[in-house]
């Protein structure tokens, strides 16, 4: 038997999609006429059993709410989901219900939310990656128990052929004589070669399944090159998922997400300079994506883009390029939805908040309570004057705000709205809203509450962007999380 | 019969203290062919459970059925071997083999060996769906593992009763039948571990024939060859066909439905198994060869090329055209259950149950059944002819 590593269970591969290092769901919306908060912890492994929370603020011990979750992979549908599981609630939180899904294949889904209460009937649809991210060594205990009990086949099994050849066609009562003695050693040793040979072939065995799992199981990102030549900075995907997506594959056309296809951000200056710039597609087979880089000062970036497919499959490609001296008197004619951002974060308080330069401030109401690494938290941000009333925004790329996430060591990237970690194309996709765009002309409460469990303790930085008289506001945060 | 078991190649027995009354089968051997039969209908039922239902947990009645017979045959074969090695008569003790210490019939033995196998079984898989998530397929390290478990299982029942079958003087009909019971119940695993190579579309390809000369031939010889019964391969096929069959027209008799995702079919009964290959045919064509070779001893290699070729030959015969029967809409009923599809076969796979597969390099691939035929014949005859003289 076969002991993979002598390391406790872990987790190694953190990568995921739609984002890096976070790829479990947090949405917040409406299910009808109910508030509903939604949150599904993805078991690691495909297929697998995710943990799935709703939570409907108002619900009581007396309400009557029921809530079921039904997940229908995206080229399949409703129809051919398995039947609705229901949510029971939570023992001493009536407003919090929970639920265990399967997900069988690393494909998209649309996971139906179905809540029933007071007020009559309400569902809602999330938008949902089954993506494998976990690569889980064995135990040393679980190793040993198993080398043991396989020592013990192995030699048990040797002792029976030995038994076999000896004994096993003596009349009863018979001593084996030397000719039989001998016999049964051979059977042994020519048993132990063909054991050998087995556990071998065992071995190799096991070795391809694992290989077949980190190949076409475990989620890797599109492979990809980011190169800058002159002021333009172009990302290169070159995967052969991408370059030979075949027919049905959940790599298919990519879909606009805030009416672009590709959100990059990049992170240079040990984060203390970020921008949010959308590249173009060079060709309609959307090989090569080109961007003019804004003024931004020479360095190494971490660049993480953001594309989605029509199958709501929603990945973050990572690359890392490096800027040149002169680039930050670059003067490029961006796409007004651009923004880009220098300086420090707000430091950590209770409530800390970002002053800009006309006088408002990006508040964030953080509350005493520390940062726990896999606890869900509402990300409560506001833009407000300095009177401290919350002013209004115009919808940025259709949102009321957009938030940035990563850490010091770049384990982490995540890209929020007001919605949560859900990719919006793929929430479009399944809602068949409108477009989400047709709101630029208003203006809408900057006050939000995004939904989101930092995935691991560490150092991050988080940046808040949001757009008023014209001009999108970037605002930097330091956070801690234990 | 004398002379027929003698030409079988089963020696009676000099030792007068080996004579034993037909009458007294030990209960263990039911107890062990009980379990041999538990764990076999266990794994059938837990394969339609996965194409009915999907979800399961490890107290499926499916999986129940399997560690049940673990159970049964690690304990009997466990007490069985305790009381001969403390507690046993000279006659209990003399008919064991020993292994550490222990003395214990060769068949108990290897019963034990399965039931640890299962046992180790248990948290390798379990672990295995940790790392690579839930598997759907049949063939996985831990799972070879369970069948090894459980072949040894079925493998040790079938000894017990053969060395008693072997160790009889007088009326051995009951013994005959039993150990006869054991060896089917081995092949209906032999067939379950093939199945993802023998489906319905592949019948007019060589590799399906390659595959079933292995499976179902080395089963069928050997188990020929240990017996005393007039028919025994004919009767070793239809223990595999009657029990595949009653689990086609039972089984769909009960509501389930699928709790996993994606839906492709929606099915609302338990799957059925496919039905059984029609082995007895080449089955009765090695019953006559080995019958016709007892009056007229034959070479063995000679024997092996006639009973792998006539394997082959009578089951080509008789499957091609059944295959095209199959697939034809007079075989979508109960008895022959060839419209029925598990809830995930998807779309583009769903054409396959009702169009064979063409042939593809049938010469060349039938010229390796034929080699593979012979050779799966020859061994067969050679662990028969071993298993013909197994005392213990």
């Amino acid at each position: 038997m076969k002991s993979r590593s002598s390391i406790a269970t872990i987790v190694l591969a953190i990568i995921s999609l739609a984002h890096v290092g976070s790829p479990d769901t947090f949405f917040t919306g409406k299910a009808g006429s109910y508030d509903v908060r939604v949150s599904v912890r993805l078991p690691g492994v495909i297929p697998g059993r995710a943990q799935v929370a709703v939570r409907v603020p108002g619900a009581t011990t007396s309400s009557g709410h029921r809530v079921t979750v039904q997940a229908a992979q995206w080229n399949v549908g409703l129809k051919g989901a398995p039947p609705p599981e229901p949510a029971s609630p939570v023992p001493g939180d009536p407003t919090l219900f929970s639920s265990e899904l399967w997900f069988m294949t690393a494909q998209p889904y649309e996971l139906s939310v179905v809540v029933d209460g007071p007020s009559g009937s309400g569902s809602v649809k999330v938008p949902v990656m089954a993506i494998a991210t976990a690569e889980r060594a064995m135990t040393p205990w679980l190793g040993a128990i198993l080398a043991a009990l396989g020592l013990f086949l192995t030699v048990g099994m040797l002792t029976i052929i030995g038994a076999a050849m000896r004994e096993s066609v003596l009349p009863p009562g018979t001593e084996p004589d030397r000719r039989r003695k001998r016999s049964g050693r051979i059977g042994m040793a020519v048993g132990a070669v063909i054991a050998f040979l087995a556990l071998w072939g065992g071995n190799r065995w096991w070795g391809a399944e694992a290989a077949v799992y980190s190949r076409f199981i475990l989620y890797r990102p599109f492979s990809t090159t980011a190169t800058v030549n002159g002021g333009t900075l172009t990302q290169t995907i070159d995967d052969v998922r991408w370059t030979n997506a075949f027919p049905g594959s959940r790599y298919n056309a990519l879909l606009p997400d805030h009416g672009k296809l590709m959100h990059m951000f990049l992170i240079g200056d040990g984060m203390n300079v970020f921008a949010h710039v959308h590249p173009v597609a060079r060709t309609p087979k959307a090989l090569d994506f080109d961007v003019a880089l804004p003024p931004l000062p020479a360095g190494r970036y971490r660049v993480y883009s953001d594309i989605v497919h029509e199958s709501g499959y929603a990945q973050t490609l990572i690359n890392t390029v490096d800027i040149q001296p002169g680039n930050e008197r670059s003067t490029p004619a961006p796409d007004p939805d651009d923004s880009w951002f220098a300086g420090n974060a707000a430091a950590e308080t209770s409530s800390p908040s970002f002053a800009f330069d006309d006088g408002t401030r990006l508040v964030w109401e953080r509350g005493e309570s520390p940062l726990m690494a896999g606890v869900e938290r509402e990300l409560k941000l506001s833009l407000r004057d300095s009177n401290g009333a919350v002013l209004q925004v115009e919808p940025y790329m259709g949102m009321a705000a957009h938030v940035a996430v990563t850490n010091r060591d770049a384990s982490v990237f995540a890209h929020l709205h007001p919605s949560g970690s859900v990719s919006m194309a793929a929430l479009q996709r399944m809602t068949t809203t409108a477009d989400l765009h047709e709101g630029h002309v208003m203006t809408i409460d900057s006050g939000v509450a995004i939904p989101y469990a930092f995935p691991k303790a560490g150092s991050y930085r988080m940046w808040v962007q949001v757009k008023r008289d014209s001009r999108v506001r970037t605002a930097a945060f330091d956070v801690n999380v234990q | 019969m004398a002379t027929l078991a003698t030409a079988a190649g089963v020696q009676p027995s000099s030792g007068s203290r080996t004579t034993i009354a037909s009458a007294s089968v030990p209960w263990s051997i039911y107890a062990v062919l009980f379990a041999s039969t538990s764990v076999i209908v266990g794994v059938l039922w837990d394969i339609s459970w996965h194409r009915s239902i999907g979800r399961d947990t490890f107290w499926t009645p499916a999986h129940l059925a399997i560690y049940l017979g673990g159970i049964v045959a690690g304990l009997s074969c466990g007490f069985v071997a305790l009381k001969a090695t403390f507690a046993g008569s000279q006659d209990e003790r003399d008919a064991a083999v020993r292994f550490w210490g222990f003395r214990a019939p060769f068949g108990a033995w290897v019963c034990i060996w399965g039931a640890f196998a299962m046992v180790t079984s248990a948290p390798f898989d379990d672990w295995w769906h940790n790392a690579y998530g839930l598997d759907v397929k049949i063939v996985s390290p831990p799972h070879i593992l369970l069948a090894l478990g459980i072949g040894a299982i079925q493998c040790g029942a079938m000894l017990m009763a053969l060395a008693w079958q072997n160790r009889v003087r007088g009326d051995r009909r009951l013994l005959g039948r039993l150990y006869l019971i054991g060896a089917g119940l081995l092949l209906v695993l032999s067939s379950t571990l093939a199945i993802e190579y023998t489906q319905r579309w592949d019948m007019h390809q060589a590799n399906f024939y390659q595959v079933s000369a292995v499976a179902f031939g080395f089963f069928l010889i050997s188990g020929a060859r240990a017996s005393v019964a007039r028919w025994p391969a004919t009767i070793i096929a239809l223990v595999y066909m009657v029990l595949i069959e009653s689990l086609v027209l039972i089984l769909p008799l009960f509501a389930a439905q699928p709790l996993l995702g994606p839906i492709y079919v929606a099915t609302d009964r338990f799957m059925p198994p496919d039905f059984p290959l029609l082995v007895v045919v080449p089955a009765l064509a090695i019953d006559m060869l080995m019958r016709r070779a007892k009056t007229s001893p034959t070479n063995q290699w000679v024997l092996a090329a006639l009973l792998g070729t006539a394997f082959l030959g009578t089951f080509l015969a008789v499957q091609w055209p059944f295959a095209d029967f199959l697939m034809s809409p007079l075989a979508r009923n109960a008895f022959f259950a060839a419209d029925r599809m598990a809830y995930g076969s998807p779309p583009e796979f769903q054409a396959r149950f009702y169009q064979l597969t063409p042939p593809h390099n049938l010469a060349s691939g039938l010229a390796v059944a034929v080699v593979l035929s012979f050779l799966s014949a020859r061994l067969g005859l050679a662990w028969g002819g071993w298993m013909a003289r197994v005392q213990r």
